[in-house]
């Protein structure tokens, strides 16, 4: 195999090696260099909606004083790039950004507290009434559509727009939505063998060793068939399933 | 009558077959054209047709000794829009030139016994060169500044032939560009002229067509859709509809010209689906020329292969954007991509795709056969050839019209528009649509191009163009474009979903008198967000109507904040309505106000009660006689003389 | 709309006397709940069935995501709205997740997920009309039909309203489309007829 080809580009300042084909955001990570975000995931296809991550270039080859916002979890890495992910145009519409969604979600603790954090402790605008503590960031529709469930989408458009289950049918009760939501905004309730999400009821398969919640039987018939295993390889508590797995790839090398 | 060949396997045959029908029409005498564009049809231009088609029998012994039978010698067929829609219904006799206006079905008698008959005009369905009744008439369409003043490129065809028939198309060089193109160019070649014509996508952002067309063949290949956006969300726009709806097969040709050039084999026009006309009349020139071998499998011989598919859009502003459309043709919701990757590369479905507007695909066909310099000689520095505008609002000549590049708004709005309804004082044009601005008075002379308007602050954009008067609120105006905007937005990204939201809740207090200290430099800072960080054009545009209102007309926002006064006179909160002596007493208003606030007797000035009042505006609407004032701060805002400019 | 601090007492205006619901007129062409719109499940007696109407409007359409618009839009033509009914089997034909059928039929204006009145009064609030009164326009029929905008219908289910965003009339404007008819400089004044008129049609 050839090998991966890189770019050289710089954030705030640091030479970096980036491979071809990867993001700004994703080199940055990669780099421990901090962009915020609240819609990007890496299990899922970058969206682009939550403009945190958004950030000023500028090319070796463009004359000084050009520069431009650019959505980091989006854009491309390439030969030369200059970033900088903390200048005050930055900076000034992140603030501009997180004092929208603190009007959207005031009851929010992670948006408050990423509001605080820079200097916004109330929002300027109006607070929408009878708020929940979705920011439309559209993860939970994207891993719903990752996993092969396709149960929720976002409705409507503009400010209207908004999350719901139209094909409650498909919800597995996975809880992949509710445990990627950034703000914790998709309730769910989990009591003995008994889970509540999207107002649909399902039955958990307990770890047959400590008790604990594997999975709905509904979420091990959907994994078993995408994956091609056995459903009782679900099922398994932890400690036998690595047991099994770990005597297989004994096999693997002994042949 | 000459018979049309099953299908035309070369450009020859092709031709030969216009020779043919040229001749045949050689015995015409007279036409009549009806215009059947939709303001006209809503006029009653479809009645008027029956009408005279039941006149023209009744009259048929007469007519024949004159030497008129209808169907050889005298053609009656309705056409697209005449472009003057505002004096409609309309129609025009050929080769006289006559031009009558207003036509209604009870005057079919008339023009067949005065006209066609005894060669005479009907003086009263004339057009009056001053917009009086007793106005000096014009005898021939061609004195009307209206139509002397333009000039038809992408409307060359619109108003003359009958869309539905191939034959008047053929008759007005239909396929000579592409004919030109097929058997005396290479693709290269055709690309080249698009580009040296200086052609600009006529759809919004003013993009070089014959640039995008060679980043499109520089880009590696398997296959290249090519899609036509017929989605002309701008409101106040129609120029699109039109062309759809009254020339389908120069769209068409356009596109299979492009095709030729970039070697696309697919393609699709996308069509807003509030045009059921311009879907009924494409689909009908798309089967016709699938039946004549000029679409699908080596056209006309020549090894070009295109297949072109109509699709419709679902009602969304959004999905005139070029990604926002392709996802849309996918059967997806319509949200737009960041553009990193351009749709030359990764369009529709992924793959390469070219997208451009009806206008501009409408203009190829003339640049090919009369060739990139004759377009190039006409418009400005860098804005070539013409353009069309749909003149609306309070103007009073309101329709269709195609200038070169660079006339001034003054030309526009005055010499061709005939000025302001009323002749009441200017107060701004607005252009570019939604994202486009508003120009004040004092801009009147720029000449209009896409870089003169895009420096001012306003947009090419489809090229809109709604004319204001000061009965209009500038600051409504910048509401009534975020209301739109935010209605129509994606929802996707957070600056334009919720910076729009709270735009509109600012300028909502504002017209409502609750306008607080601070509110404009909070919108300011607002849109300055919108404007760089939104992820698609329509977030990135939305802050122009209102930062283009506050730039030239930032006293009337100040006015509604500081002194609740709307010099307008359109805030309802801030207006009352009053009747002036001039009231005569027919109790009209008194019959039609929902609230019962007007009393009066017959013949006795009637008076409001501004308690039951909503200020719904109807009496002021329904009144024949300027009686009604509209005060704002106890000045007269809108009464019967022009108020303050 | 923005809610108006505005209010006042109503009346009907003279002149729409006539408008006053007529018994009898049945409304939409589908009730409110068809039967599930696949063959196996369909009860070939049931009379609100639609398994032929749509398997009529498959025939019209490859297989495929990208016809997914198109047959909303005709289901829309033929029937005001989308019945659930419909929307399952489109699921199942075109395999494509129900959710996203929703997704989409929500996204764009021109579907409606309720049923309409046999008749769709659009007015239009582009900004042509806008400038010359098609707001109060509106809020008249509003007022006539006693209906509120982009909801439901008249209790005769004979109109529903809507507000669209240019008709392509503008030179024209306040314009009105009344399903496929238009109505060209509508004001208050003129209204009553209109209403009149598009009901005896
Ligand atoms: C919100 C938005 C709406 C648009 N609407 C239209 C439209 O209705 N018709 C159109 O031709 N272009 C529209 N455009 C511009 C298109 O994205 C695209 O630039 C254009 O169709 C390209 O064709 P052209 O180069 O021939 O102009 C719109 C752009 C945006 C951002
Ligand atoms: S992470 Fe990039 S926009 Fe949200
Ligand atoms: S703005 Fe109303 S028809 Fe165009």
């Amino acid at each position: 195999m050839s090998e991966t080809k890189t770019v050289r580009i710089t954030i705030d300042g640091r030479s970096i090696d980036a491979p071809v084909g990867q993001t700004v955001l994703e080199a940055a990570r990669q780099h421990n260099i901090d962009i915020p975000s609240l819609c990007y995931h890496p299990g899922v296809e970058a969206f682009g909606a939550c403009r945190l991550c958004v950030v000023e270039i500028r090319k070796h080859n463009w004359t000084p004083d050009w520069k431009q916002l650019v959505t980091s979890c989006l854009f491309p890495v390439e030969e030369g790039l200059i970033v900088e992910t903390r200048s005050p145009e930055v900076m000034e519409n992140r603030k501009v950004v997180l004092d929208l969604q603190l009007a959207r979600v005031p009851n929010s603790d992670v948006i408050r507290q990423l509001a605080a954090e820079y200097g916004i402790h109330d929002t300027s605008y109006e607070k929408r009434e009878d708020a929940d503590d979705c920011i439309m960031c559209g993860l939970c529709v994207r891993v719903c559509d990752a996993i092969g469930a396709h149960a929720i989408s976002t409705l409507s458009r503009g400010p209207e727009k908004y999350v719901d289950v139209p094909n409650k049918d498909a919800c597995i009760g996975c809880l992949a939505c509710a445990l990627t939501c950034p703000t914790n905004a998709i309730e769910y309730i989990e009591e003995g063998n008994m889970r509540t999400i999207w107002d649909k009821t399902f039955e958990v398969v307990l770890d047959p060793v400590n008790k604990k919640p594997i999975a709905t039987p509904e979420q091990i018939a959907h994994f078993s068939k995408q994956s091609g295993l056995p459903e009782d390889y679900f099922t398994k508590s932890d400690a036998t399933r690595k047991k099994e797995t770990a005597a297989s790839f004994a096999r693997v090398m002994f042949d | 009558m000459i018979k049309r060949p099953k299908a035309f396997k070369t450009p020859k045959s092709l031709l030969d077959y216009a020779e043919k029908v040229k001749k045949d029409r050689d015995s015409r005498k007279l036409e009549v054209r009806i215009c059947a564009g939709p303001s006209c049809v809503a006029g009653g231009a479809l009645e008027f047709r029956d009408e005279l088609q039941k006149e023209l029998d009744a009259h048929a012994p007469q007519l024949k000794k004159a030497g008129l039978t209808v169907g050889t010698s005298l053609i009656e067929k309705c056409t697209g829009c005449h472009g003057m829609c505002e004096a409609g219904p309309l129609v025009i006799l050929e080769p006289m030139e006559i031009f009558y206006t207003h036509v209604k079905p009870k005057h079919a008698k008339s023009i067949v016994e005065t006209t066609l008959l005894e060669g005479e005009p009907v003086k009263e369905l004339l057009y009056s060169l001053d917009f009086t009744k007793g106005g000096e008439k014009a005898k021939h369409h061609s004195d009307i500044p209206f139509y002397a003043l333009q000039n038809r490129i992408a409307l060359k065809n619109v108003g003359t032939i009958d869309p539905t028939n191939f034959e008047d198309f053929l008759l007005n060089d239909g396929f000579k560009g592409l004919v030109k193109a097929l058997t005396t160019m290479t693709p290269e070649e055709v690309v080249d002229a698009v580009d040296e014509s200086g052609l600009r996508g006529r759809g919004g952002a003013g993009f070089p067509t014959g640039r995008k067309w060679k980043s499109a063949l520089r880009v590696k290949q398997d296959r290249v859709w090519l899609v036509c956006n017929g989605d002309e969300g701008d409101p106040g726009a129609f120029m699109d509809r039109v062309i759809m709806d009254s020339d389908p097969y120069t769209v068409i040709e356009g596109m299979l010209i492009a095709a030729y050039g970039l070697g696309a084999t697919d393609g699709y026009i996308y069509v807003r689906h509030e045009y059921p006309l311009a879907v009924k009349h494409l689909t009908m020139a798309i089967e016709n020329m699938k039946a004549l071998g000029l679409l699908g499998e080596n056209i006309l011989g020549s090894g070009l292969n295109f297949n072109l598919k109509l699709s419709r859009g679902g009602g969304a502003f959004v999905c005139g954007e070029s990604s926002a459309l392709m996802r849309s043709l996918e059967g997806k919701v319509g949200e737009p991509r960041a553009k990193y990757v351009r749709s030359v590369e990764k369009g529709f479905k992924d793959e390469p795709t070219v997208l451009n507007n009806v206008e501009t695909y409408a203009c190829v066909p003339s640049i090919i056969s009369r060739g990139a310099d004759w377009f190039s000689s006409m418009g400005t520095a860098k804005s070539k050839g013409t353009k069309v505008f749909s003149l609306v609002g309070k103007v009073k000549q309101t329709g269709l019209v195609e200038v070169p590049m660079g006339r001034t708004l003054r030309e526009i709005i005055y010499d061709i528009g005939g000025g302001i309804i009323d002749d009441r004082p200017f107060k701004a044009v607005q252009t570019g649509g939604p994202s486009g601005g508003c120009l004040p008075a004092d801009k009147l002379d720029l000449p209009v191009d896409f870089d003169t308007l895009t420096r001012e602050g306003a947009m090419m954009g489809s090229g809109g163009m709604i004319v204001m008067d000061d009965q209009t609120c500038m600051v409504d105006v910048a509401k009534y474009f975020i209301k739109f905007l935010s209605d129509e937005s994606c929802g996707k990204c957070v600056p334009c979903r919720e910076g729009l939201k709270q735009v509109y809740q600012i300028l909502d207090r504002i017209t409502k008198g609750e306008g607080r200290e601070g509110d404009i430099e909070l919108i300011e800072k607002l849109c300055h967000t919108m404007e760089v960080a939104s992820l698609c054009a329509l977030g990135k545009g939305a802050p122009f109507p209102v930062l283009s209102t506050l730039r030239f007309f930032r006293e009337e926002y100040e006015e509604h904040i500081h002194d609740k006064f709307c010099r307008g006179g359109v805030c309802k909160e801030l207006i009352n309505f009053h009747i002036n002596d001039s009231c005569t007493g027919c109790m009209v208003c008194l019959r039609h106000c929902p609230t019962e606030a007007i009393t009066g007797e017959r013949k006795k000035l009637h008076v409001i009660d501004d308690d039951k009042c909503i200020s719904c505006g109807i009496c002021r609407n329904v009144c024949k006689f300027d009686s009604v004032d509209i005060i704002s701060q106890g000045k007269i805002v809108a009464g019967k003389e022009p108020a303050m400019a | 709309m923005s809610p108006k601090s505005k209010t006042g007492k109503r009346r009907d205006p003279g002149d729409v006397a006539a408008l006053e619901p007529t018994a009898g007129d049945t409304g939409a062409k589908v009730p409110a709940s068809p039967s599930k719109a696949t063959g196996d499940s369909c009860d070939p007696m049931d009379p609100v069935c639609i398994c032929d109407t749509m398997d009529e409007i498959f025939t019209h359409y490859p297989r495929e995501e990208a016809s997914l618009i198109m047959i909303l839009q005709e289901l829309q033509d033929r029937f005001n709205w989308l019945p659930d009914a419909a929307l399952e089997r489109i699921a199942e034909e075109l395999d494509i997740p129900k959710s996203r059928i929703l997704a989409v039929s929500t996204f764009y204006k021109s579907f409606s997920l309720d049923p309409r009145g046999r008749k769709v009064i659009k007015v239009c609030t582009g900004t042509a009309c806008h400038v010359r009164g098609a707001g109060m326009l509106l809020e008249e029929f509003e007022r006539v039909l006693d209906i509120p905008v982009g909801e439901g219908m008249t209790d005769d289910g004979t109109f529903s309203l809507e507000s669209v965003n240019c008709v392509g009339a503008c030179a024209m404007a306040p314009a009105v489309l009344v399903n496929d008819r238009y109505y060209a400089k509508v004001g208050p004044g003129n209204l009553g007829k209109l209403l009149t008129k598009e009901r005896e049609s």
